[in-house]
């Protein structure tokens, strides 16, 4: 009977030294390779690499590597696809339905990972700078990326009609992270103007975390940066004074201004050298982010057969080049920002901006903002003021450092003065951020196609602002689908 | 290696000669159990002698025995031999019971045993000697289609390939793999090796070692391992030592050889030379200048002459067997040798194996070394100790993955047999200058053929793919009876598993060649530790009420390493490790751990013999699930009846047993990623050398097991004295909460979520009938049929929501598919395939609107057919397996039925094809790159005709044995020696027109099972 007790006990002693270890301790097993998102958001260290994590995803190939700086061209006016091609990109010089920007999902990837930054950080502990910063540099980076979707997936600010549905209707507005399936889940599209109010409200506030602050300029959304994308907005909104105020708010305090580029090498300081010359904001590429042929701006649009770089794919239209060349005899650099090789016997000019110039393939910074949009944005303000002296001014000192310092401004109305700024601006930012897109978009006009078509000869003529293809699908697969909330653009 | 471990078990094969002296005499008879009929001809023998005889006519036998501590064997052809200590006996009567599944044969159910005449949850079990000797590489392979409602099908034919076991149909879209126990040990199981072909890690395992195999199918079986038994339950019992006088040895051997089973039926040479031509006429004319410089260079080439009018001379075309130089005769060797004895206290079962199979396909092999201890130690009355000790190693050469040129199995097919294969056969042809030479074989024009500038034999020749797997399985056990009735037992466990894959691809091959030489280089270890204690109770009362029941409480977790390095620039093709790499272009490692626990219990109740009782339950616990809902109780309820025991039965004296049993409950399923309740932060990136991190899962505390509930009905009859039993079952059974990922809105910043929704139901029928047809003195025959069909059925997957995606629809099967194009043949004017639009009108632009549900792709029903035959010493298995009722999407037929590309292609696309108005064929013609015009659809990747049924049966295994007579065998003091030769897949019977109708994994270039015919000698002594 003792010996019955005795284990006995120990039978209930190992029960119980089972039991007080913990059953919930046992199986509650967290991984090494990730932590929780409550521990990552904790501390300041996790907010800026969650920041560093974002600024990463901006430099991809099918957000503002090939896609922003192709895919408007394409649509536009600017360039169009080699006749010798790989299939790639194809149906965006007819504006094919469905052929356009793909950032939806990319981009609200992206801002629920700030929405998640912007919702931890202010428990995080850490330095009031750093935290402040954070602050400052997910709210416009934010701003940045709902500006984009607005600019792509509605109709501009200033031309809201046609409407969808009866409504100005915008693109969906989060500024919460996801946490768990609910009705906000499935949201409704905000107006245009809420959008633009968030982006509005976005810069606003990042400029008042971030003044003074020039972080490692110009690789991050800094004070200038922010102040240079207000002018952007501004003159989107029709805001012409802020516009003005903002442009030159940048030209005066940047540590960099125009450079004198009257031939190849010096404007190629502008394009080649890490930081360019111009730079007020600038992606910064290691070589391990290099983006694949497929998706960057080099490997789609330039051509280097003997060195195996770039697929030469996407070409310059007839019409630029033509341009271009008009622009060269006045002395513009941007003539010389072109070449022209053979392939598959068409001759074909190809843009020499993003020519893997750091030596590997696709090895190129994104420019986002240079110091020559400022000029725009002030001269076309001032224009839209009824000041046209000032706007003439604003752009000849631009004129005055790209060699046509000789060249007067012929423009007696606003109309021809805005007609003779986008020219310029057309030849300045071509293979540039789809400036000529958003522009053409942002004033409403019709988007000049106007080139025969190489099989039919058919010339299908302008586009018209009205037609639904230039208001971009919301994807149908992952949106429309899975939410039956949202609104489709019309036409689709 | 292998040779000395051979010669070293032939040695112990010869050394147990022991001779006795003869001094007392036993006399007796044996008789039948079954009857009480004498047996003549039963064989009697002293164990550990050389000293034996034979019954006579009338079961009598005489026999000199050394000493009272002799032990007699007595033992005769289809019955159950018996071993009795001669003592002070000098008249020995026996009686032998006949060798059918006996009732009173003891079951493993989990945690604990029961008599198979007690159960009343749903088991099916697996005979040690059904799958003894089976020259497989893997226990699941050496099961199919033994056992009912287990439908297991190779993935490929691969030695030690993955394999799919699914026991009662699919009801999961996360995983529908059952969980392995090995001697209460939870075992991984699946592909561990990361860069093999295909690869399982049970395949570890020696099934020879295997005491017997058990099934738990329905919820009352597998509540008892609550969130891990809703895909079923396997239950492995190894052998154990016996108390015996003399230990027993036994010693087989076996060797054989095997033959690809089935080839790709592809074109020869002239066909694919004809097919060539043809194909470009009907693209671009005759006259046209693709067509004639087509021509010019395939006549340059040698495809063929070209005659006076410059068109082909198919007579003239060479033919080089691609395929022939890809397969080769396979060798299969396997030798084992066991012992197993021990006294009272203390028993143990040893066992040493090794299998060698070299494989019937270039750079294809398999080797496996084994070893297992169980030792047995009683230390008191009361208390017992166990110890399972085992390993296994096995090495498995495979060639690289995907590649499509580089794996003999793709490229053999699939390259143009009108190529020449070696140098010389180049150079016979005239063609020296066309191509390259690399080291004797022929590498083909660039350009002719743009897609393989690679020779796969001779990567075969310089690259090797191997994976080295460790598997050891422990297990120590310490049991205490605290009373008559009731008793404690505590068990630790681990599974310990280690693969280690090395790929190397040579500078002097094609896939190294740019990279001047490659070598990857992994390890994988997962390590799983188990301790178990248990209760059992176990008493009667007052005569008629049984209670017997388990309490226990359990934990498990599992460690899962990896590391990887991938190293390029090698400076010589002999320094192929890591070490002699100038760089390293890839390396990762990562771990995780996961874990789970669980109390449980078991009750049976039975009174009187007649009415039985079960409750199990389990309280379970797993770290893959949300905080919220970690825990979960899986409950079963089953009742029993036995119909035999009721006095309105008596008198039914051909009715030994007949029970009716019902059982309802439920069981749960954890297979959902590792951490997937978490929401997770990953790291691996950066922004100017900042590092960053990101998102990567979404938390969802709620995250549960997928819950599995059965309702099943079965009744069990055995009659004749056990000659005859027949089980019968049908279930329902419905699963839900399914781990599924919900899509969510992009704008959400997800596109998915992990969640439990949607429900899957599946219903059949499960028939097992064991028969002994004939039994008599000289001859026996006995039958073994069992039959499963199961129909499976999505029943939701979120409200409102009918479909995912052309794989996932509410009414339809797990594994139906929507196809586009459903095939009406080809048009008989203009030979191109023609499509059923959704009015059944003929279309040659089939919409998305007009396609159709096919399927299901696992074939509804399944079974297998063993007959036994034993005349005198000479014994006869004939195994057939058999499926059906499912057909298949030949996906990757598209490259050889109407492939686009430049590769051999079935020969019934040339021999069938439309030859011209009015010719009435299945078949299109061909056409290059497959464009029809006016057709949207090419036939080749479009259209229901590359859904085939898969309806198979196959004799897969004959086994025929002589055993030696005791007479002759006496003299070598051996106690049984058997010969037999045995043929595995011997012939299939199917229209399938696929590589295997068998394989769940890709049709294009999949190494074919084996036909293998193998001799063998198995000794005891």
């Amino acid at each position: 009977m003792r010996k019955y007790n005795l284990i006995l006990s120990i039978l209930f002693m190992t029960g119980l030294l089972i039991g007080a270890s913990s059953c919930e301790d046992f199986v509650e097993r967290y991984p090494r390779a990730s932590m929780a998102a409550e521990l990552a958001m904790a501390d300041i260290e996790g907010i800026e690499a969650t920041l560093s994590g974002t600024y990463n995803r901006l430099q991809a190939g099918e957000y503002n590597h090939r896609e922003m700086n192709l895919v408007g061209e394409l649509l536009s006016d600017q360039m169009e696809i080699a006749q010798t091609n790989a299939g790639r990109l194809v149906a965006h010089p007819t504006n094919q339905e469905g052929a356009g920007f793909g950032i939806w999902g990319r981009a609200y990837n992206d801002i629920n990972r700030l929405n998640s930054i912007l919702y931890y950080i202010d428990d995080v502990e850490g330095e009031q700078s750093r935290i402040e910063r954070a602050k400052g540099e997910a709210h416009a980076m934010r701003g940045h990326i709902y500006f984009d979707l607005l600019k792509i997936y509605a109709r501009p600010y200033l031309h809201q009609a046609p409407l969808v549905q009866g409504q100005p209707l915008g693109v969906i507005v989060k500024t919460l992270p996801f946490l768990g399936v609910d009705e906000t889940t499935f949201a409704e599209r905000g107006t245009i103007e809420e959008g633009y109010q968030l982006v509005l409200d976005d810069f606003t506030t990042a400029l008042g975390y971030l003044e003074g602050n020039d972080r490692q300029y110009p690789f991050y959304f800094t004070e200038l940066s922010v102040k240079a994308l207000l002018a952007r907005l501004h003159l989107f909104m029709g805001n012409w004074q802020d516009a003005i105020d903002y442009a030159e708010d940048v030209i005066a305090e940047a540590p960099n201004g125009l450079v004198d580029a009257d031939d190849r090498d010096s404007y190629l300081t502008v394009f080649a050298d890490a930081p360019g010359a111009e730079s007020i904001f600038e992606l910064a590429f290691t070589s391990a982010d290099r983006p694949g042929m497929n998706t960057s701006v080099a490997g789609m649009a330039s051509y280097f057969p003997e060195v195996g770089q770039g697929y030469g794919d996407v070409i310059l239209r007839q019409d630029l080049v033509q341009l271009l060349d008009e622009y060269g005899e006045m002395g513009h650099p941007a003539a010389k920002m072109y070449y022209v090789r053979e392939k598959g016997g068409q001759m074909c000019p190809f843009q020499d901006k993003y020519s893997s110039y750091r030596g590997e393939a696709n090895w190129d910074d994104i420019k986002m903002i240079r110091m020559p949009e400022m000029y725009f944005i002030a001269a076309e303000a001032y224009a839209e003021l009824g000041l046209l002296d000032d706007a003439k001014e604003k752009l000849q000192i631009l004129r005055n450092h790209r060699g046509m310092g000789d060249v007067e401004i012929d423009a007696g109305t606003k109309e021809d003065f805005i007609e003779l700024l986008m020219t310029d601006k057309r030849v300045e930012y071509f293979s540039e951020m789809s400036h000529r897109w958003f522009d053409l978009r942002r004033r409403g006009m019709d988007i000049p196609k106007g080139i025969p078509d190489v099989d039919s000869g058919a010339d299908d003529g302008p586009i018209s602002f009205e037609d639904y293809r230039v208001v971009e699908r919301i994807p149908v697969t992952g949106e429309v689908e899975a939410n039956e909330n949202v609104i489709q653009n019309p036409g689709y | 290696m292998k040779k000395k471990l051979l010669i070293s078990l032939l040695l112990l094969l010869v050394i147990n000669f022991t001779a006795a002296i003869a001094q007392i005499t036993v006399t007796g008879t044996v008789t039948s159990a079954e009857d009480g009929e004498p047996i003549p001809g039963a064989s009697v023998t002293v164990r550990g002698t050389t000293i034996g005889t034979v019954t006579d006519i009338e079961g009598s036998y005489s026999i000199q025995v050394p000493s009272d501590e002799s032990v007699l064997r007595f033992s005769f052809v289809g019955m159950i031999r018996k071993d009795i200590i001669v003592g002070d006996q000098r008249t020995i009567d026996v009686e032998l019971e006949s060798d059918v599944v006996g009732l009173d044969e003891v079951v493993v159910t989990g945690y604990g045993v029961q008599r198979r005449r007690d159960l009343t949850g749903s088991v099916s079990s697996v005979r040690s000697r059904d799958i003894e000797g089976m020259p497989v590489s893997s226990i699941e392979r050496a099961i199919q289609g033994r056992a009912a409602g287990v439908q297991v099908s190779a993935s490929d034919g691969v030695p030690g390939g993955d394999v799919s076991v699914i026991v009662r149909g699919m009801g999961s879209f996360a995983a529908n793999r059952p969980v392995w126990i090995v001697d209460g040990v939870e075992v991984e199981s699946g592909g561990l090796s990361r860069r093999s072909e295909s690869s399982s890690v049970l395949s570890a395992i020696d099934f020879n070692d295997i005491e017997s195999l058990e099934v738990l199918k329905d919820a009352a079986a597998t509540a008892i391992y609550g969130a891990r038994g809703a895909n079923g339950v396997i239950i492995i019992t190894t052998k154990r030592g016996e108390a015996a006088e003399k230990t027993d040895f036994n010693f087989e051997v076996q060797r054989g050889y095997s033959t690809p089973h089935r080839l790709m039926p592809v074109m020869d040479g002239p066909q694919w030379a004809q097919y060539d031509f043809e194909r470009y006429v009907n693209r671009y004319g005759l006259e046209d200048s693709r067509t004639q410089d087509r021509l010019q260079s395939g006549a340059n080439l040698g495809w063929y002459t070209l005659d006076a009018d410059g068109m082909p001379d198919f007579g003239t075309s060479p033919h080089y067997d691609w395929q022939d130089a890809a397969f080769r005769t396979g060798n299969i060797m396997e030798a084992r040798l066991t012992a197993r004895g021990g006294d009272e206290n203390t028993r143990f079962y040893a066992a040493l194996s090794h299998n060698n199979t070299q494989g019937h396909v270039i750079a294809y092999d398999f080797d496996r070394s084994n070893f297992r201890l169980n030792l047995d130690h009683d230390a008191t009355d009361r208390l017992r100790f166990d110890a399972q000790v085992s390993a296994g190693l096995t090495n498995q050469y495979t060639t690289r993955l995907g590649g499509a040129w580089s794996s003999p199995v793709r490229a053999g097919p699939g390259i143009p047999p009108i190529n020449p294969i070696y140098t010389w056969q180049a150079e016979e042809a005239g063609l020296l200058d066309t191509g390259t030479d690399f080291r004797g074989y022929w590498n083909a024009p660039r350009g002719v053929f743009g897609a393989y500038p690679s020779h796969f034999i001779n990567s075969a020749e310089l690259d090797h793919n191997i994976a080295n797997n460790l598997k050891t399985v422990l297990n120590l056990g310490a049991s205490y009876d605290l009373t008559d009735h009731l008793s404690y037992r505590f068990a630790f466990g681990v599974d310990y598993n280690h693969s280690d894959d090395e790929q190397w691809q040579s500078p002097n091959a094609s896939d190294g060649f740019a990279v001047n030489g490659r070598l990857y280089d992994y390890e994988t270890t997962i390590y799983a530790v188990q301790t178990t204690q248990t209760l059992n109770y176990n008493n009667i009362f007052r005569d008629v009420h049984s209670l017997n029941g388990v309490a226990g409480f359990e934990t498990w977790e599992r460690t899962y390493r990896s590391t990887s390095v991938i190293g390029v620039n090698f400076p010589n093709p002999h320094m192929n490790v890591i070490n002699a790499a100038a760089e390293a272009t890839s390396w990762g490692g990562t771990e995780t751990e996961r874990a789970h626990m669980g109390a449980f219990s078991r009750m049976n109740y039975t009174y009187d013999d007649r009415y039985m009782l079960t409750l199990t339950g389990r309280y379970d616990a797993s770290s893959r699930f949300g905080a919220r809902n970690r825990w979960g109780f899986f409950p079963a309820v089953a009742l029993g009846w036995r119909m035999s025991s009721e006095p309105f039965m008596a008198g039914r004296d051909n009715i030994d047993n007949l029970m009716v049993r019902l059982s309802y409950g439920t069981s749960g399923s954890d297979a959902a990623g590792t951490y997937a309740a978490l929401g997770l932060w990953s790291g691996g990136t950066q922004y100017r050398g900042d590092v960053g991190i990101y998102p990567t899962q979404l938390p969802n505390e709620y995250l549960t097991w997928e819950q599995s509930t059965t309702l099943n009905l079965s009744t069990s009859l055995t009659a004749y004295r056990g000659r005859l039993n027949v089980d019968l079952e049908v279930f329902r059974r419905w699963q839900n909460q399914l781990l599924l990922d919900r899509p969510l809105p992009l704008s959400s910043g997800w596109s998915e979520i992990t969640e439990n929704i949607g429900e899957i139901m599946n219903e059949g029928l499960e028939l097992s009938l064991n028969t002994v047809n004939i039994q008599n003195n000289n001859f026996r025959w006995s039958t073994s049929l069992n039959f499963a069909y199961t129909d499976s059925e999505i029943l939701e997957l979120l409200p409102g929501v009918d479909w995912f995606s052309a794989r996932r629809h509410v009414g339809r099967a797990v594994q139906d598919r929507y196809m586009q194009g459903v095939w009406a043949g080809v048009n008989p004017a203009d030979g191109r395939p023609m499509y059923y639009d959704k009015n059944n009108n003929i279309t040659y632009q089939p919409t998305f609107e007009d396609g159709r549900w096919f399927g299901p792709e696992v074939p509804p029903w399944y079974g297998g057919l063993t007959n036994e035959f034993q005349v005198g010493n000479f014994g006869a298995s004939i195994f057939f397996q058999y499926s059906g009722g499912g057909s298949r999407y030949l996906s990757d037929a598209r490259f050889w039925y109407f492939g686009t590309g430049d590769r051999n292609q079935f020969s019934r696309v040339i021999t069938d094809r439309w030859e011209g108005p009015g010719h009435i064929t299945a078949t299109p013609k061909p056409v290059l790159g497959n464009v029809y015009p006016g057709s949207v659809r090419t036939p080749n990747t479009y259209g229901t005709h590359m859904f085939e049924r898969t309806d198979y049966i196959r004799l897969k295994d004959v086994t025929v044995s002589y055993t030696l007579p005791i007479s002759v065998i006496q003299r070598f003091g051996m106690d049984n020696v058997r010969i037999f030769a045995r043929g595995t897949n011997l012939y299939t019977w199917t229209d399938y027109n696929g590589a295997d109708p068998e394989f769940t994994g890709t049709d294009f270039g999949t190494y074919p099972q084996g036909t293998s015919i193998t001799l063998g000698i198995n000794t005891s002594f």
